[in-house]
């Protein structure tokens, strides 16, 4: 079966779209010079596990290139649970195939963090042929094993995110903590940009591995900080901050994580450029982080309260109460003195003579 | 009268530098902390302008200080041991005005050890949790590594109050010993008197 | 009599596994399993109430606007807020855009695969092995309505975006109202991608789905269920903090055959065969088999989602199919045709936002607090419950649509809305259980919300 022709497949995809009924029999040829085709497109293979499928959803909404675009012409997807085909053994049997064909050479994207307490139970995704549950912990390091590289989708499955924020009584984990640096590549975000995503797999068909930052990120996309490209910018060192939502300002009053925030949302806008949190009035929670979401909490205010004997306060009545508790003493202390003579009007004095000594024991200066 | 000379001038220079530094990071540091509620400062901008220069001055200033004590050994005299501890008691009964004997110490007495011991291992700290919040860019592993951006802003912010409480402390018993005291970290000099006054109270 | 274990079972958000016992070509009992928690409720606890919103939304990627939402209800109920009319128009429309974005969803890239020829490109092959009964050129329409939905999914996202800044996940609802404000441009662009998208349900979706219907008549004989059916209610029409809530989409119960009210305080979470003791994981725990709790209202399972909605409304194209609409192919339908009228309802909501009038209010936290947040998610029913003490989250409890529909058995051994709708539904082959993934798959399932 000699390749054909990018041209020539999409015409054949439109023609198989408008008959596909019709050409049954035309169906195993056009399977295989798609084969043929695709063979040349890095496998992909995607799976998903303590995960809420918004990564998912958020490939959706590529626009250019679009998902069709993106499955025809750039990677073979051979494997995506939400989109994908069979169900039950011969799915998982489908998966492990298609790893075996391209042993060494796939791509394996992960959607979701890994559960690995109880033996990793808190995450099955199938069962063996002896009715085994498989976890999600086997899977991927099965499959990580296998693949050439691996993609880190969201925030979840590069470091954790929300499904291990504590207490964490699934035990979750990110990739980064399961798969070696060097065979990891990071796209976070809750869920991330759908541009991250398709960009980073164009990337890393057309020059290979992108230039990662200190936590795996793509420099291309997460490079810079939010805050430091944001519209609202100007209300920020002008000191006009929104209180009430809805309002003009900078956002950082009602909690706006864009300082700390590694990521181009600010110049990219989301949905197509339809919108994005911060023109929208919401402020950013920082969901590219490696933190997120404990590390961007309260995420409608600016500092976290602490902890203190069991209840929690925020960190300005400590600060107030050290400062009050201060001032109070230092008062009663001068009353003390006063009272007792030793300053003030009650004073006594105490005479004393002598010659000029050098007390800085560390010679003339 | 005879004078006692107590404070060299790299000493009294820095000490001067830190003591604008320190305030004056506080106050913008107030100001970014709460722009809305403390209109302290024209606006952010001024605010972080401010914070940031005295961030390197202050930087510089522990730096130097440190230098300093490590070239000439004067941080015998200021820093905290473990056998001050015993000499504690004393003048904690002469502050809580259970008695009226002060005790004798060389240079400085335990409770002033103390702080000037703490006061630079804080400052460290401030300049690092500091950096890290200025760079977050370059500086993000250590951030990771020491607990994340949002724990080292609280460290940031609660080490201020410490500042704050403690310099006042400071301040207060500096006045309570007298103008000749506040004088002489100008001048260098106290007159043996003032001194002798002040040791064996 | 065969035992047949499904799992994974693809095109379902989240992990579930099927257990079937197959007597004389029918299935006779079934267990469905959510086999994967998240934990997420235990995550919330010790926080800023207000977090609650964005994090709560975290449970789902394809239904977040109405976690969001329930969140700030609950929110505001605790704290006393009534928020701006402005708002609750705004969140009307972000809701209602969430339904047409699960729905065109679920129909196109969910279920359609289990009824015709898909596309011969991975991942969409292989695909379940199915026997045609769509002519020829009725299937190829459908594949290319399957593309053109992937577009329109992306359309509608975008319409989220416009006043939800951005989707999934969107971030404009906030406790206390909402972020974006409404101008004649925003108004419009969201119109005009709304139009695009009620065109396509009106000339495309709900024809594609009585095609599927009418060349697919069996489909109609099996999925049937209790059909006890429950719906909280959706889209309030003026606000409820002060009296009831008038919903567009109105709460009730649907119990053999007879209307009933719903009191949301009656519904209880059981879990005697979920690994759960009380809110804590017992993953050893004997007997259980699912990550997924049994909500209850009165001791009895009901199904949850668009039939249940539209029996509760009183749609005469659903009421109008009888028993039928308790189906495999039913919820299909009742899902179709819920799309239009929500179309068509969102395009008369979006003339009662008013530019230059507020979104929001700066709410009141208090120390001690609590509050219940009640919505339709496109799956159906969603609870969530709210306890403050210290000023920061003591408990949050949710109760998601699919905690319903995929609910194991409850205390007393009975069976959750989709084992009872699996129990007489045909397995000729079982190697290929089709009827059977039908089934799983005519409710719209999220197992990432049913465990969370």
């Amino acid at each position: 079966m000699k390749p054909i022709s990018r041209r020539k497949f999409l015409e054949l995809c439109a023609a198989s779209a408008a008959t596909l009924g019709l050409s049954q029999t035309l169906l195993p040829e056009l399977a295989e010079a798609l084969n043929g085709v695709l063979q040349k497109k890095p496998t992909v293979l995607w799976i998903q596990g303590a995960a809420c499928s918004g990564c998912s959803m958020s490939l959706l909404n590529s626009v250019h290139p679009d998902l069709k675009a993106l499955l025809t012409e750039i990677i073979n997807l051979r494997h995506h649970p939400q989109l994908g085909g069979v169900s039950g053994q011969s799915a998982l049997e489908h998966l492990r195939q298609a790893a075996e064909q391209a042993r060494g050479k796939f791509l394996l994207i992960v959607e979701g963090a890994v559960p690995t307490a109880a033996g990793g139970n808190y995450c099955t995704v199938g069962v063996d042929a002896q009715g085994q549950a498989i976890t999600f912990q086997t899977l991927v390091k099965d499959l990580a094993a296998k693949a050439s590289l691996v993609m880190a989708v969201g925030t979840c499955a590069a470091y954790g995110g929300a499904a291990a924020a504590k207490p964490n009584l699934t035990g979750c984990k990110g990739l980064n903590a399961l798969v070696d640096a060097e065979k990891l590549i990071n796209v976070p975000g809750c869920p991330p940009h759908p541009d991250w995503i398709v960009g980073t797999l164009a990337h890393l068909v057309m020059y290979g591995r992108p230039e990662v930052d200190d936590f795996g990120r793509p420099k291309m996309f997460y490079g810079g900080v939010v805050h430091d490209n944001c519209p609202r910018r100007q209300y920020f060192d002008n000191s006009t901050f929104a209180l009430t939502f809805g309002e003009p300002g900078c956002l950082l009053e009602v909690g706006c994580k864009g300082p700390m925030t590694f990521a181009d949302c600010s110049l990219r806008q989301w949905n197509g450029g339809t919108n994005w949190c911060i023109r929208s009035g919401s402020p950013c929670i920082s969901c590219t982080h490696p933190e997120f979401p404990a590390g961007s909490l309260p995420l409608y205010g600016r500092m976290e309260r602490i902890s203190f004997a069991g209840i929690k306060v925020t960190a300005d009545t400590v600060g107030k109460l050290a400062g009050t508790a201060t001032a109070l003493g230092i008062g009663a202390h001068l009353a003390g003195n006063i009272i007792k003579g030793r300053v003030g009007i009650l004073k006594k004095g105490v005479q004393r003579g002598g010659d000029t000594v050098d007390k800085t024991g560390a010679g003339p200066n | 009268m005879a004078q006692v000379f107590m404070h060299p001038l790299p000493v009294r220079v820095i000490h001067w530098s830190n003591m604008l530094s320190i305030s004056l990071l506080t106050w913008s540091g107030a100001y970014i902390h709460s722009p809305v509620s403390l209109k302290a400062l024209g606006s952010m901008d001024d605010a972080r302008f401010l914070h940031f220069v005295f961030m390197y001055i202050v930087t510089w200033g522990v730096i130097y200080r440190l230098l300093y004590a490590l070239l000439t050994g004067d941080h015998k005299d200021w820093f905290f041991r473990p056998k001050d501890i015993r000499d504690l008691p004393g003048l904690l009964k002469y502050y809580l005005f259970l008695s009226e004997h002060h005790p004798h110490y060389e240079k400085y007495n335990p409770g002033q050890k103390m702080l000037y011991t703490v006061w630079p291992v804080l400052l460290i700290i401030q300049a690092l949790t500091g950096f890290i919040l200025y760079l977050p860019g370059q500086l993000g592993w250590l951030a990771h590594i020491l607990g994340g951006v949002a724990l080292l802003r609280k460290i940031h912010y609660m080490i201020t109050w410490v500042f704050v409480c403690t310099a006042a402390v400071h301040i207060y018993l500096v006045l309570l010993s007298g103008w000749k005291v506040l004088r002489s970290m100008v001048t260098g000099y106290i007159d043996e008197e003032t001194l002798h006054e002040l040791q064996d109270e | 009599m065969t035992k047949l274990v499904l799992a994974p079972i693809s095109r379902v958000p989240g992990q579930v596994q099927i257990e079937l016992e197959i007597e004389g070509g029918k299935v006779v009992r079934s267990k469905v399993a959510g086999t994967m928690a998240r934990g997420l409720e235990a995550t919330l606890k010790g926080h800023d109430p207000r977090d609650a919103q964005l994090l709560t939304q975290r449970i789902c990627g394809i239904c977040p606007v109405a976690h969001g939402i329930a969140a700030a209800q609950a929110l505001e109920k605790a704290f006393g807020a009534a928020i701006p009319e402005n708002a609750r128009v705004m969140r009307n429309l972000l809701l209602g855009a969430n339904f047409l974005l699960t729905n065109i969803y679920h129909f196109y890239q969910i279920a359609l695969p289990d009824y015709v020829h898909s596309l011969p490109l991975a991942p969409f092959t292989p695909g379940p092995a199915i026997t045609p009964t769509l002519p020829v050129q009725a299937n190829a329409a459908l594949v290319q309505h399957f593309l053109l939905s992937l577009e329109m999914s992306r359309t509608v996202q975008e319409m989220l975006a416009v006043f939800g800044g951005k989707m999934p996940h969107p971030s404009a609802v906030v406790p206390g109202g909402v972020t974006e404000n409404a101008d004649a441009q925003k108004v419009t662009a969201f119109r005009s991608r709304l139009r695009e998208v009620a065109d396509f349900i009106k000339n495309v979706y709900l024809p594609d789905v009585h095609t599927l219907a009418w060349y697919n008549p069996q489909a109609f004989a099996y999925g049937a269920g209790a059909g006890n059916l429950l719906s909280l209610g959706a889209y309030p029409l003026k606000d409820g903090l002060r009296g009831q809530p008038e919903f567009y989409f109105k709460s009730g119960r649907y119990t053999n055959g007879q209307p009933g009210e719903v009191d949301p305080d009656k519904i209880k979470e059981e879990f005697r065969y979920a690994w759960y003791e009380g809110d804590s994981f017992q993953s050893e725990k004997p007997g259980a088999y699912s990550w997924v709790k049994a909500p209850r209202y009165e001791g009895t399972a009901y199904e949850v989602g668009a039939l249940a909605r539209m029996v509760i409304h009183g749609h005469s194209g659903v009421k109008a199919l009888g028993d039928k609409a308790f189906s495999a192919m039913g919820r299909h339908i009742a899902r179709a045709e819920e799309s239009l009228l929500l179309a068509g309802a969102l395009d008369e909501w979006l003339n009662q936002l008013e530019p230059g009038k507020p979104v929001a209010v700066n709410l009141n936290p208090t120390p001690l607090a609590q509050g219940t947040g009640i919505t339709e998610a496109p799956q159906g029913a969603l609870l969530h419950r709210l306890e403050v003490k210290n000023a920061v989250i003591h408990n949050y409890q949710v109760i998601a649509p699919a905690t319903w529909n995929a609910s194991p058995r409850d205390d007393s051994g009975k069976p959750g809305p989709l084992e009872q709708a699996l129990v007489g539904t045909p397995v000729p082959d079982t190697t290929n259980p089709l009827e059977v993934y039908r089934v799983i798959r005519s409710f719209d399932l999220c197992l990432a919300c049913a465990a969370h």
